[in-house]
Order: C-alpha cells, then structure tokens, then sequence
C-alpha cells in the first residue's frame, strides 16, 4: 500500500545543498507494520516527513513514494492535505504540543471527522466518545470535555492516537510515539498500537531510536543511518543475525540489551556536509577495510533480509 | 554567520536611517549651513533654493540648519526618556521576576496604575506643572517608559527563570542577583533591545508632541515639534514647511522602528544558527 | 556504624502548595514526598527509579537545597543543608553539585564554554584566580573528552557532547556527590551509553558519589550500586541493585521491570493503568496492584526486610 523507492532528499543547508536521504526504499502492506530505527540524523524522521509532504521548504526530492496508486512527491499540496489525516494519521513524540492547550480533547478528536468525512457536530462527538474509549479513555475518569493540562502525559499520547485514528486512516505514522513516556505508560501505548494495528487492518510506520521499542511491536525493521538504509528485513531475521555492524553497535549501546553493559559507539555520526566517499559507518567500523572507505555498499540480499556491508555479521 | 547581519534588508535599513539621524544630530553641534536662529527678513518663506536647500521659514530662518539642530534635541531627549526609562524599570522588572510574591505583585500593580494614565496627556501635565523645558521633558516621557521596561523585563525574565540553566546555576551556588546579571539579563537582551528602540521612537514622537504644545525644548532653541506648530500657520502658503519637520519625525521613526525588526532577528542566536 | 554516610536524608516531607480556590480560603497543599530516607556512603551510588509524578525531581531538587523540604533533614557529610547559613551552604554546595535532563535547556545559550564551566569556581571559590580557573576549566574539559573546547558556544554542540559539558560544570569544584537528574533521559540510546561509560569512569576515577535519578531502569541498573524504586512519594523498595533487579520484592518494582522494553524476547504485559487514585490509608499502589489484600487498603505497609534489601509490601 505504501512504497518508497529510492527516496532521496536534499536540503539546502547555508545554501549548499546536501543529501540527508539517499536510496531509501521500503514496503508496507496494508496492515503491516515497519519500524525505522537510528540516531538522531540517521534520516528517520526526515523519511516521515517526506511521506507525509512535510519537508522543510527548499527540499529537493527523487524517487518514488506511492501510496495508494498516488505519487506523493508528485501530488499537489491539496491533495496531500485531503489524505493528511483523513488517509494517514501521524503521532509525534510530544503529546502536550501536539494538542491545542484551549481546546476539549472531544473536541480536538472530532475535529477531523468534521473536516474529513464532514460528521454533524452531534454524529463526531458520538464517535470521538467511542474513539476514546477505544484508547483506553473511558468515562468516568476521563469525559470528552476535559483539556489537556487535566490530563497526565500517557492519557494525552493516547488523545492524539485517537485524534490520528479518528478518520479510519489505512497507515499510522508513529515518530518517537513513547520517547516522552514513562515505562509502563510506553508498554501500554506500544501494546495499544500494535492492537489497533491487527485489528482495524491500518499500516503502521514506527519511527524510534530505540531497537528494544521496534523489536517488539512491528515485523518489519529498517535501520538506517547517515540518510541510508544499512539494514532492513523481517524483524525476526534482523535481530537473529543483526549483520550489519552499526545494527550491533547500536544493539550493544543499548541500556536495554539483555545482556552485558552498554558498550559505547565510538566516534560521531559524519555531518551530512563531509559525508565520506564510502560507507558513512567506516570511520566508526572496526570491520571496515580498504573498499569501504572508497565505495558505498549496496544493500543486498532478499526480502526477508538485506544488509548494505562488505563485511557482515554472521548469525548470533 | 558574519554575512548574515547583510541579508536582512530591514536591519540594514533602518541601521542607516537611524545612523544617518545621529550623523546629523552630532553635525548640528559644530556646523550648520547658517545659524539655525538666524533671521533672515529679506529672504522669508523661501522656496527650496541652492542657498537654502530647504528653504526658510516666516522668520527667514534656514529650515535645513533648523532640522539638523531639532534632530540633536529630539535624539537628546528621547535618549535619556528612555534611559531613565529603562535604568529603572529594567531592574525593577528584573527583581519582580527574581522574587515572584508580594514584591512582584507590588511593581506589577504600580505598573497596572501607570499604564491607567494616558502617556503623553499625562506628560502634559507633568510638564506643565513642573514647567516647560527640555529636563522636565525628558523626565515626564521617562516616567512613563519605566512601567513598559519594567513589565517587558519581568516577562521576558519569568520565561528565563523557568530554564534548566538557571536550576543549573542555582544548583552552582548562585544567587539571584548573581542569576539576573549573569543569566537573565543578557538572555533577555534582544528583546530589551528591540523594546528601546520601539520607545526611542515613540519618545521622539511624544517629545515633538510636547513640543508642539510648547511644553518642550523652549525657543530660541529649534525643535521638531515647534517647527510644525510654527507652519501651520502657513500651511497653505508653504506647506513644505510642515512638511519637512514631518519628514524628518517620520523618518527618525521609521529607521528606529525597522532597526528594531532587524536587531531582533540577529541577537537571537538560535535564528542566526538556523539561517 | 560510627562513620558518617556523605549524604542522608531522613523523613524527607514536600509539600506543592496549591492556587487558593478563592482569595480568602487556606491554601491547599498537595504532598509530593511522604517521608523520605535515604542514605548513600562516601563513593557511593544510589539510583532513584519512579515513573513521572513519582516525586523523583522534586526529591533531587530539595537534596540540592533548591527548595525547602515541610520536614525532614538532608545532611551532607553531617550537617543539615538547611540549618546551615548562607556562607555555610555555599561550602556544602562545593561538595554537591548537579547534573540536569536537557542538554539543550541546561547550559546558558549566551555563554562560552569556558565561562559554562567555571561557573561553580566563580559562585563558590570566589578567591580563585583567572589562571587557575582557566587551568581547572580546561582539565575538566579534558576529562569529559572535550579538550580544547571551551572558546565555543553551546549550540555548536551535540546533545551528548552538551551532557559532558554538563558534567564538567558539575565536577569543576571536585565535588563529593553528584546529583544527576535524568541525566541521559533526552539522548539517543547510543549516546546514553557513551555519557554513561564516561559517568562510571569519572566516579572511579574522582572517587564521586552519585545520586542517579531516572524512570529508566536499564541505566540505574547499569550506573548504581543501589536502587530505590519511589511511587507516589514513598519508597517502596530498596536494596543492592543486582538484588532489586533479579529478585524484585514489590509488586510495583515487578511491574515496572516487566514493562521494560527488551531485545530479543517478548515484553510481559503491560501494568494496569496509573490513572486511579490512592486510598487515604493503606499502599498507595494497592488499586493498581494484581495481588493487593484487603490489608493493604487498610494499613501502610512500613519498608522492611533482611539487612539491605528492603520492600514496603505486606506480601514481600
């Protein structure tokens, strides 16, 4: 339902413009779900954004983003924004700014089902009632007409979910949906995703940093890094052989490995500026030898499982 | 990151309007084309002419000399109004923030009082019962600058309070008036910055106001405001002699004002990292 | 035990007073923290764990004598923070410093590095001269990696580097404890274990002690010697990490660690919601707990147990 092929982004930065995505390629079928996972400028976000037609102004785009039988790169912006919201829904990391401080949360999950499917006032109170109580917001404690600022920081996340869900979308963006969350608030909004994911049929796109977060709620993962996609596959394949070595790097800097302690990645990521020629992993890489700092390495394999390395991991 | 003060047109603008006011105003003091008290008799209301660029006024007074030295007396006034203004409400404002609580709530509700008053009917007043006079002047637009320093300041500061840098800083062992010098006040500098040029302009506005009204610079001294007051007699047999004051009030405004845009842009320097 | 701990806080009480309802009504008063003990020895570690509105930021703020604690005394090194004067607290706030969650709010935009740095020398020491504080301010830089640095202004910095700098400040007056708050909560997993490698290596090596607050448990796992785990304002467990983590006695520090993400194996499920209210007597986890008696809506279960590992549960 949703394809991206060979998505490239270029931003202008102090006018020069610079490559933050390139190549990047995913499938999401209709009631599927993938998870992005990097650091901050791996290009994840940027990968929402593009699906979305959010860009920053000034981006240059190629490839292909299809979804539906649209070209979303192509569509006009009216377009985008009859499917913004009506078609995809989108979830960010921070509930409170996401939501309008003055308004009731019945109201602000109403809101597009008045604009979108054009409800009587009456019929989009009705369902954004029913909406909440989907995502766990039931009566008594919590009613349609309180604000926000009444609520707490998991009950707020769970607000904008049914505000994404409200017009029956068939793909959820996700952007660090849980990064704002305590624990067990996390677990249960990860758990209320992947629910509503089953059972409505919706495609879900997850975007995060944290590999424990993705290697439980969906089936596909991509992990990219420095704007390329480095590995990606079924998220049982992945995380059974984690081949690429940033994929372990980042799995054993992780405070939620099951095992050991976290062990630091060395170095920074390159600055999309003075990418280097090869592989942007390289410098950082104790496997890299002589051709990958001269060539980027293509991702290779099936679609069950591909890795962008010359020296990959072999199974755990 | 240096090249950024020239990409914006407004700043650049209004820097050179406004440089070119104080040029003017510094000139005054060593030279003018004439005397700008020197009477003409033979040659008044004078059209624009190359003797008298701008030309003269019904004294035969040369308009040019008049508004280069009202330029030095407008700038003078407005300068300290909004001194005054700013050296006491800054920081009044600045320990409002520091110690929210009665104190805070005592500057605010004095500021409330302040604000009931009309500024410049008020300045009339002030003026006329203290007498009229470049001094009084400046004080009565002053007076009336430090509730608008005083609760910019307090605002902009609360915001700063509220940042993990001053718990950090706090958690170092500063004080609060060592947090207000050091963190607060250059954080909120911009907009401080852009709030003095706002008032220098509208101070230059109320002093030509006072002046209009004859409660301002006192003759034979020129000023802007007693230049309009003078043409209007005039006005339909020179009406480049009302014209010319106003220009100059409207321009002194306008470079201030576009200063002010321009100045805000370029001290935050989390614009000037997004260019 | 005849040595004085570094620090302890004993029955701790914080109360937020509240907006009176109307101008002349008392005004209420909302108790953050119920009497807290705490100890942690010269060289010591003591994570706190608590989700958010647990009262762990509050509880770090009046261990740095930013806010007056109701009742209670913390006392660094024996004496009472806030029975000392003004004089007396600038010398203990010499041998307690603080690390803060947002590397981008934390350190003062408008100042260099250098200036960033040497802000406890100037505030504490104040007859420390130039040349030294340049001396101290360049070495510390150097022990958190960023030697050379201290001409630049925060914004040229990544959010791991702006936590070092962070670090620094705290460590310039070689302090005795360090109270950090969140200290990588705002940073990508990667990242977090770089500042966290450097936090271990730095205590080794100044012999710092530190009070580690977080809502994740997998880095208090991994920086602490100790745990407590807060709910509502009362510490519900405490004891050795290892022993907390591996055989958790409190229904609460179960839930928690079994909503935790993971690599590799499948989450539990995820805790009851947080939404219900406390009952006035009796634990205050009781409505959320799957095993709670009917003694445990009637009495306050007290914290108990062998020598170390301790759990306030009428079933641990």
């Amino acid at each position: 339902m949703l394809t991206v092929s060979d998505l490239s982004v270029t931003l202008p930065m102090a006018g020069v413009p610079v490559p933050v995505l390139s190549g990047v390629s995913l499938t999401l079928p209709r009631g599927g779900s993938v998870g992005l996972v990097g650091e901050s400028g791996s290009g994840k976000s940027m990968t929402a954004l593009a699906v979305m037609g959010l860009l920053p102004p000034g981006a240059r785009t190629g490839g292909q983003i299809g979804f539906d039988g649209h070209d979303l790169l192509a569509a006009p912006e009216a377009a985008l924004c009859a499917l913004r919201g009506r078609r995809i829904g989108m979830v960010f990391q921070e509930p409170m700014t996401a939501l309008d401080p003055l308004m009731r949360i019945g109201a602000q999950v109403a809101e597009p089902l008045r604009r979108h499917l054009g409800l009587s006032r009456a019929a989009a109170a009705a369902r954004a009632a029913a909406l909440l109580a989907r995502v766990g917001l039931a009566p008594p404690r919590v009613t349609p007409d309180l604000y926000p600022h009444q609520l707490s920081g998991g009950q707020r996340q769970r607000v904008v979910i049914a505000a994404a869900l409200a017009c029956g979308p068939d793909l959820l963006i996700a952007d660090e949906p849980t990064t704002a969350l305590d624990v067990t608030v996390q677990a249960q909004v990860l758990d209320l995703l992947a629910a509503l994911t089953a059972e409505a049929g919706m495609a879900l796109l997850l975007i995060t940093h944290d590999l424990a977060v993705v290697s439980e709620t969906v089936e596909q993962v991509l992990v990219m890094y420095a704007g390329r996609v480095v590995e990606s596959g079924s998220t049982a394949a992945v995380f059974a052989r984690m081949a690429h070595p940033y994929t372990r790097a980042l799995f054993a800097a992780s405070p939620h490995a099951a095992v050991g302690d976290p062990a630091p990645i060395p170095g920074v990521m390159p600055d999309p500026r003075a990418r280097p020629p090869g592989c942007a992993f390289a410098p950082r890489c104790a496997r890299a030898g002589g051709e990958c700092t001269r060539t980027v390495p293509p991702l290779l394999g099936t679609d069950a499982h591909r890795v962008a390395c010359f020296h990959p991991h072999a199974a755990r | 990151m240096k090249g950024s003060a020239w990409r914006s047109p407004s700043l650049l603008a209004g820097a050179a309007i406004t440089a070119v006011m104080v040029a003017v105003a510094l000139l005054s003091l060593v030279w003018t084309p004439y005397r700008p008290t020197a009477m003409d008799f033979v040659h008044r209301l004078a059209p624009p002419s190359a003797v008298h660029p701008l030309g003269t006024d019904s004294f035969g007074r040369d308009v040019l000399s008049m508004i280069m030295a009202g330029a030095q007396s407008s700038l003078t006034v407005a300068l300290i109004a909004v001194a005054v203004g700013a050296g006491l409400g800054i920081p009044l404002g600045a320990l409002a923030a520091a110690r929210a609580g009665l104190l805070d709530d005592l500057v605010m509700r004095g500021c409330d009082l302040a604000f009931a008053f009309p500024a410049l009917l008020t300045a009339v007043m002030i003026t006329a019962l203290a007498g009229p006079g470049a001094g009084n002047a400046m004080l009565a637009i002053g007076i009336f600058n430090i509730p608008v320093f005083a609760r910019v300041t307090r605002g902009a500061a609360r915001g700063v309070w509220a940042r993990e840098y001053v718990l950090a800083a706090r958690a170092a062992g500063r004080g609060d008036a060592a947090i207000s010098v050091v963190h607060v006040l250059p954080n909120i500098a911009a907009v401080l910055m852009v709030q003095a040029t706002i008032q220098f302009a509208l101070a230059i506005v109320a002093d030509a106001g006072l002046s209009y009204v004859g409660l301002g610079v006192q003759p034979p001294q020129p000023s802007w405001g007693r230049m309009l007051n003078e043409a209007q007699t005039f006005i339909w047999r020179a009406p480049l002699l009302a014209i010319f004051p106003g220009l100059a009030i409207m321009l002194a405004v306008l470079g201030l004002n576009l200063l002010g845009d321009g100045l805000q842009d370029l001290l935050d320097p989390r614009l000037r990292r997004a260019r | 035990m005849t040595e004085t701990p570094l620090l302890e806080v004993t029955g701790l009480v914080r109360d937020y007073i509240l907006i009176r309802p109307h101008p002349f009504a008392a005004a209420p008063r909302r108790r953050v923290l119920h009497g807290i003990d705490l100890l942690v020895p010269e060289g010591g570690s003591l994570g706190i764990v608590g989700e958010s509105g647990s009262g762990k930021s509050t509880l770090a703020r009046t261990v740095l004598a930013l806010e007056p604690p109701q009742g209670g005394q913390v006392r660094l090194a024996g004496q009472d923070l806030f029975a000392l004067g003004r004089a007396g607290l600038r010398a203990a706030r010499r041998r307690m410093q603080a690390v803060f969650q947002d590397p981008y709010g934390s350190l003062d935009p408008r100042h260099p590095v250098g200036r960033i740095v040497a802000e406890p020398i100037v505030a504490l020491e104040p007859g420390t001269g130039a040349a030294e504080r340049r001396a101290r301010v360049a070495a510390m830089l150097e022990d958190v990696g960023l030697a050379g640095m201290a001409g630049k202004y925060p914004h040229e910095f990544s959010g791991g580097q702006r936590q070092r700098i962070a670090i620094a400040r705290a460590l310039v007056t070689r302090p005795a404890l360090v109270v950090a708050d969140e200290p990588v909560s705002a940073l990508d997993v990667s990242v977090q274990a770089q500042v966290l490698a450097l936090m271990r290596e730095l205590r080794a090596r100044h012999g710092l002690a530190w009070l580690f607050i977080s809502h994740d448990l997998g880095v208090v796992r991994w920086i602490t010697a100790r745990v407590a785990v807060l709910y509502r304002g009362r510490v519900v467990e405490e004891g050795p990490t290892a022993s907390v983590f591996d055989a958790p006695r409190h229904p609460y520090t179960q839930a928690l660690l079994a909503a935790m993400p993971r690599i590799g194996g499948q989450r539990r499920r995820a805790a009851p919601p947080v939404d219900a209210d406390p009952p006035a007597a009796g634990c205050a986890y009781a409505p959320r707990c799957p095993r709670a008696i009917a003694r445990c809506t009637a009495e306050r279960p007290v914290l108990d147990g062998d020598g170390s590992h301790r759990a306030a549960c009428h079933l641990a």
